[in-house]
């Protein structure tokens, strides 16, 4: 093993921040890809796996309407994705969720479908939520062609001609998902019953394999597509164009829930990060040939930042300020000498944190962690958590009330008696049961709010708890007043998992939900942000990543803000 | 053997209960044992749907120092809640109980994962209790 990457190099511990520093909205909402990311982590299991991708099937037309089957042969057991592509017009092409008719309906599946299975699915994947589905499915999801790029690149093919650079890697990708559902959603089959499917157990990977699949499809289709309709003249879609493409989605606020719902996936998932970042803290010294490769990973992440374009006025300015803070990096005469001294990430970081923007902080941070894989094997492969159903016992009034004390101040500190810290309220959506925010001086249903209302019910809860015997069980508490069942779970998990809590009051005037989808999407391995207001946001997943062709290759997963023009 | 995702269980028990305005870590708790009992190729649907409506009619109670045998107390909400109280404040508990089977669901939870062990005893003292195998 290189001595760089080894735990021989690091000679003491780097405090890791606190969770006070880390779990702000401002700060999630500044994380980026890193080597723990799901995408990453995919890539890494494939190649592991041997994993053969083929067209099983193919029955589309020339007009891009039929089925296809692409199967995944792994070292034990085979899957498949399913895919119908439908004809839709464009007015009924839409990325909100309430949509009922999409462009193309996938379906990731154990085995490959029998000819009555697959008879089965052409009928249910097309209606989607509504759809009878089968256990042997393990992911339901749909997608839309982008019209800003489909028939442009088409075209160009049909004719002859490569599409421009900068027309792929404005837009990034050919199709966009709306909804990739998994473990169980709507009747498709658990993850709990991945018998001889090990590599599926991890969070989010049946969901990632599927999105890797719809981008060799989409590859797959427009190449099909641009034979038929130019013939000889047509030719296929150059290899760096392909591999700059990858799968766009559009993601809303149904995945915000996600971070407040399960406390111990998020621990566990930010934990591991902050933890990778105290162990490169932690390396003593840096031999020349990984000092470049942190610097080059500067300039790839600068040239990613110059080729990152939003429409969003926040977003755009905080991208201009990380396109300075980079060329001021690197820039600078110390970058070389920093990268030498003992303890190089730690200088580095100190040296310039105090002129450098959060998002800036946050890339550097994903940098810092890539040229060090074998650091981080125990944690990318512990991305899991198991997540209690009983409240752990033990527990007594003055217990709760300290642990409030010590890891909730961030709640007692605000006044919920404020309007603007009761300005909205999370419910479910009746037809497609979709979290939604409420106006709470504009909207009904404030009855029916989601408990996501922290800040207030540790302040409830206080009040009532600083009313009962000190000794009293947290278990007697909850069951004489259940309305704190709720909550006393989470201080109970936060004692021991104290990076399950965003430390912000969810119902605030301030809360930008947008920050909460970025922190979740970072860990999927999304790149390319592109905020469409507060509430929903466009990304792209695997731009840059190999293809199935390549997994066989060394170093092939290193693909961190991938670039295309030379600017 | 049961032939529905427990995703689903989880989510259609959880919604039901929340329909009849039932507190949400009750509805969770309930969803978590008819998701275990689904694994343990045991009936529920009937037991969720007539708890929503005796919740609602005010025929089962939630309370653990009020019930009887009119108005028992509902196991399918504070099962787990119930079993908890009784192994943190190390107590044996008596009362009348609706839907028992979800107070077995809560005791194989708490076997599950907290390591410990409980007995449910009926009138006529017949016993029935999770052991680890």
């Amino acid at each position: 093993m290189d001595f760089q990457n080894s735990h021989n190099n690091l000679d003491y511990n780097h405090p890791m921040r606190p969770p006070s520093e880390v779990m702000n909205l401002d700060r999630l909402g500044s994380f980026h890809q890193t080597r723990l990311s799901f995408t990453r982590r995919l890539i890494d299991d494939l190649k592991f796996q041997e994993s053969k991708i083929e067209i099983h099937q193919w029955n589309i037309d020339y007009n891009g309407i039929g089925s296809a089957i692409i199967k995944i042969a792994l070292k034990k057991k085979t899957l498949s994705l399913v895919i119908f592509c439908h004809s839709i017009s464009d007015e009924e092409r839409t990325d909100r969720v309430i949509a009922e008719k999409w462009d193309m309906t996938f379906s990731l599946f154990r085995g490959v479908p029998t000819k009555h299975e697959l008879n089965q699915l052409s009928k249910n994947l097309e209606i989607q939520e509504a759809g009878r589905h089968s256990l042997k499915q393990l992911t339901l999801s749909r997608a839309n062609k982008s019209l800003r790029i489909f028939e442009k690149v088409l075209n160009d093919l049909s004719v002859g001609k490569q599409p421009s650079e900068k027309l792929i890697n404005d837009v990034g990708y050919l199709i966009r998902t709306t909804a990739v559902y998994g473990n169980g959603k709507f009747g498709i089959g658990d993850f709990s019953n991945n018998e001889g499917f090990n590599f599926l157990e991890k969070p989010f990977q049946a969901e990632m394999l599927t999105v890797y699949l719809v981008r060799y499809f989409s590859i797959e289709l427009i190449n099909f597509l641009a034979k038929k309709k130019g013939g000889k003249k047509s030719i296929t879609l150059s290899k760096h164009l392909t591999k700059h493409l990858g799968v766009g989605n559009a993601t809303g606020l149904g995945m915000a829930p996600f971070l407040v719902n399960h406390q111990e996936l998020v621990h566990k998932w930010i934990y591991n990060r902050e933890t990778a970042l105290s162990r490169v803290f932690s390396i003593k010294r840096l031999d020349k040939r990984t000092q470049n490769k942190i610097i080059n990973y500067i300039h790839q992440a600068l040239k990613y930042s110059l080729q990152w374009k939003v429409d969003d006025k926040l977003q755009s300015k905080k991208i201009e300020e990380l396109n300075l803070d980079l060329k001021k990096i690197l820039q600078s005469k110390e970058l070389t000498k920093l990268l030498n001294f003992h303890y190089p990430i730690k200088r580095f970081f100190d040296f310039f944190k105090d002129d450098i923007t959060l998002e800036t902080e946050e890339m550097l941070n994903s940098i810092f962690i890539e040229p060090f894989p074998e650091l981080l094997e125990d944690l990318i492969n512990n991305m899991g958590a198991e997540e209690k159903k009983s409240v752990l016992i033990g527990y007594t009034v003055n217990d709760i009330l300290e642990i409030i004390k010590d890891n909730f101040n961030w709640a007692i500190k605000i006044d919920t008696s404020k309007p603007e810290e009761n300005y909205c309220f999370w419910y479910t959506s009746q037809t497609k049961l979709e979290p939604r925010l409420g106006i709470t001086k504009k909207d009904a249903g404030i009855e029916k709010q989601l408990p996501f209302d922290i800040a207030h019910q540790i302040k409830q809860a206080v009040n009532t708890l600083n009313k009962l015997p000190s000794k009293m069980t947290a278990a007697e508490v909850m069951i004489n007043h259940p309305e704190l069942r709720n909550i006393i779970k989470r201080v109970i998990i936060n004692k021991s998992m104290p990076y399950s809590e965003i430390q912000n009051n969810l119902i605030g005037k301030d809360m930008k939900p947008i920050d909460i989808l970025r922190c979740k999407l970072s860990f999927f391995g999304a790149s390319k942000y592109d905020p469409k207001s507060n509430l929903w946001t466009r990304i792209t997943l695997f731009q840059g990543a190999p293809l199935p062709n390549e997994l066989w290759k060394k170093n092939i997963n290193d693909w961190l803000f991938p670039n295309l023009l030379n600017v | 053997m049961i032939s529905v995702s427990l995703n689903e269980i989880y989510s259609e028990t959880y919604k039901a209960l929340r329909s009849v305005n039932i507190e949400w870590s009750l509805a969770k708790d309930c969803a978590n044992k008819a998701k275990w009992l689904a694994q343990h190729d045991q009936s529920f649907l009937g037991s969720i749907l007539k708890t929503a409506d005796f919740y609602q009619k005010k025929e089962i109670t939630i309370s653990i120092n009020k019930n009887t045998n009119k108005k028992p107390l509902a196991s399918a909400l504070v099962g787990l809640l119930l079993v908890e109280y009784v192994s943190a404040n190390k107590i044996t508990w008596g009362g009348y109980i609706d839907s028992t089977k979800f107070l077995l669901a809560a005791m194989g939870i708490l076997a599950e994962e907290q390591q410990i062990y409980l007995i449910l005893e009926n009138e006529k003292k017949r016993h029935y209790g999770i052991y680890k195998r």
